[in-house]
């Protein structure tokens, strides 16, 4: 089969290999017909992430037709149309049972390795990197999904893929990144990112009942999309100080909670140059928490400082005291992407939302290495790619 | 040499090889304990059956290189609690220790505590060491640990061998579906 695989620091290739079978007997083996690419995905691109290897099949935005099934699954059949969440689950570990799915116990086969990095591992993920476990992604024409009666949605007949898609990731993770802000009536949530993710997450603010959304980027093209949302934006280029502009929109109390929907790319600052080596990255603070430290800066007393944006290694110069003068609140973490694939999936049937709307690209397998580079060198024109498989 | 597990983040390098095999000096003492979301006495039945302790004790590559290498005599001190385990005299390893069982709390499952002394036999160390593709005991013994709990929570043991990627251009693999 065709998969679209990481050979290196900003170099994706297309490549023939052989096609997934069925490893375990919870898998299920997936006819992917839609894939999306992610800003997860950069960081892969941009050599962020430690423990890539060379051929690795990339992708975590992924959907398809079930075309085999394990002995032991349930649930799921062959032919069921389903939307994979980018994190993989048993079901059955005690922090399933929370529907705490993305810090599964059981499904990272290199959990040592995490264990000696974080202290504990979390649930392997697909396409991210063998600290995660190394499974392979689904930017690709198959690929194999464990537990599948626990990491899939199916999805009724009739609904166009474009629709449900980012079931599988970014609508689960720009919501949980609104609900961890904890909004009452009246609130002000201010957010960084105006990427796929920060778009999700004002939808999701307002679904949840935000009264206001304050949203920080450069990109006039996503700013604007930001906008017809209802957004007030700021164009972090336009500003003399986002914080004082922030402070200043607010009433000088400051947003009610803060996302962080940019992670560990952060702009704007002088960045330390990319170091390849893993011991760097997580021992010499090449992650860069611009983002985070303004966000911290701007958050109001008592407020919830949210981070849907992924951070890999150690940080420099985070103004912890403020954090702690302000009492403040962090959330963050992979989402938790299973507990919210359905209830979402339903607003999206009842046609209250249409996520489809931040794609911006639509191409084939073989134009995948290109796609990558536009994504990563031209944001304001390419916000999000969907990938046609089949 | 000390049976701690390190709370300090290890010298850590690119590959996944290297993150999991460096070990400078192979500890003789192990001691691991993992919370298993199932039932004292499911977990008790299992692991006091002989094979699937020596599976715990002792990574599958060993046993498929040479499986007389270690042979256990095993002995329940008090069911649902405390197993304690020996190699016999055939055994090029010697290793022994005790399994302690006990309820989490709040009934968040079954603790199970492994601690085992091994002695390597001189000579034998580095060739030993090697059958692990250079893993120390024990991070073996966590690798196997975390296995028997997934097995026992979700009745199969995640794995990604087998899979493809761009690495197996060489010998393309044959369309299925
Ligand atoms: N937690 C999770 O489970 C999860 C899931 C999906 C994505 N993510 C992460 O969410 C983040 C966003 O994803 P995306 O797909 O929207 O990515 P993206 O790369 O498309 O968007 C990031 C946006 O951040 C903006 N930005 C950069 N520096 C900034 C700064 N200093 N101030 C304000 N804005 C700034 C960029 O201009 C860009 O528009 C990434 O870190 C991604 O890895 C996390
Ligand atoms: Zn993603
Ligand atoms: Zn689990």
């Amino acid at each position: 089969m065709k998969a679209l695989c990481w050979e290196g620091k900003e170099s994706v290739a297309v490549h023939n290999t052989g096609e997934p079978r069925i490893l375990n007997p919870s898998d299920a083996i997936v006819k992917v017909t839609t894939a999306a690419i992610c800003g997860s995905d950069l960081h892969l691109y941009d050599g962020y992430i430690p423990t890539m290897k060379k051929g690795d099949i990339l992708g975590h935005e992924t959907m398809g037709e079930v075309v085999e099934i394990g002995a032991n699954v349930k649930k799921v059949r062959v032919g069921d149309r389903i939307v994979i969440p980018f994190d993989i689950a048993c079901g059955k570990c005690h922090f399933c049972e929370q529907e705490q799915f993305s810090i599964c116990d059981n499904t990272n086969p290199n959990a040592v390795m995490a264990d000696k990095l974080y202290g504990y591992s979390g649930a392997g993920l697909f396409g991210y990197s063998h600290l995660y476990g190394g499974y392979a992604g689904g930017q690709a024409e198959y690929i194999r999904v464990p537990h599948v009666d626990t990491n899939s949605l199916v999805i009724p007949p009739g609904v166009p893929d474009e629709q449900v898609l980012f079931l599988s990731d970014i609508f689960p993770t720009g919501y949980m990144a609104a609900e961890n802000c904890g909004i009452q009536r009246g609130d002000t949530v201010a957010i960084w990112g105006a990427g796929p993710v920060g778009q999700m997450a004002i939808l999701s603010a307002f679904m949840l009942g935000a009264e206001r959304v304050l949203v920080v980027d450069h990109f006039p093209g996503r700013l604007k999309m930001a906008r017809d949302l209802g957004a007030e934006t700021i164009n972090f280029e336009d500003v003399e100080d986002v914080l004082d502009e922030i402070k200043f929109r607010t009433g000088g109390r400051g947003p009610d909670a803060c996302i962080d929907a940019v992670g560990l790319e952060a702009h704007g600052t002088s960045a330390p140059a990319v170091l390849d080596r893993a011991k760097a990255a997580l021992f010499l603070a090449t992650d860069r928490p611009n983002v985070l430290r303004q966000a911290i800066q701007a958050c109001r007393k008592g407020g919830v400082v949210s981070v849907p944006g992924v951070y890999a290694g150690a940080l420099d110069k985070i103004p912890f005291g403020a954090a702690f003068a302000k009492g403040l609140t962090f959330k963050m973490g992979q989402t938790h992407t299973q507990r919210y694939m359905q209830p979402l999936l339903q607003r999206i049937l009842e046609d209250e939302i249409d996520p489809s709307f931040v794609i911006t690209h639509r191409i084939g397998l073989d134009e995948g290495p290109e796609a990558y580079r536009l994504f990563s060198e031209n944001k304001d024109e390419c916000i999000k790619v969907v990938i046609k498989m089949h | 040499m000390t049976p701690t597990i390190s709370s300090s983040l290890p010298d850590l390098s690119l590959s996944e090889d290297e993150l999991l095999s460096p070990m400078l000096e192979p500890k003789t003492k192990s001691r691991y304990s993992i919370t298993i979301n199932r039932p004292i006495d499911e977990v008790f039945i299992f692991i006091s059956n002989l094979r699937n302790l020596t599976d715990v004790l002792v990574s599958a590559e060993l046993r498929v290189h040479d499986h007389s290498r270690l042979e256990i005599d095993l002995k329940v001190e008090r069911a649902n609690e405390r197993i304690s385990f020996r190699s016999t005299e055939k055994s090029d390893v010697e290793v022994h220790g005790e399994i302690g069982l006990a309820h989490a709390p709040a009934d968040r499952g079954t603790v199970i505590a492994l601690e085992a002394d091994y002695t390597l036999p001189g000579g034998k160390l580095q060739e030993w060491l090697g059958l692990f593709s250079g893993q120390d005991p024990d991070t073996v013994m966590q690798i196997q640990l975390k296995r028997l709990k997934s097995f026992l929570e979700t009745g199969e043991i995640p794995t990604t061998a087998g899979q493809p990627s761009g690495r197996d251009e060489e010998q393309p693999g044959t369309t299925v579906h």
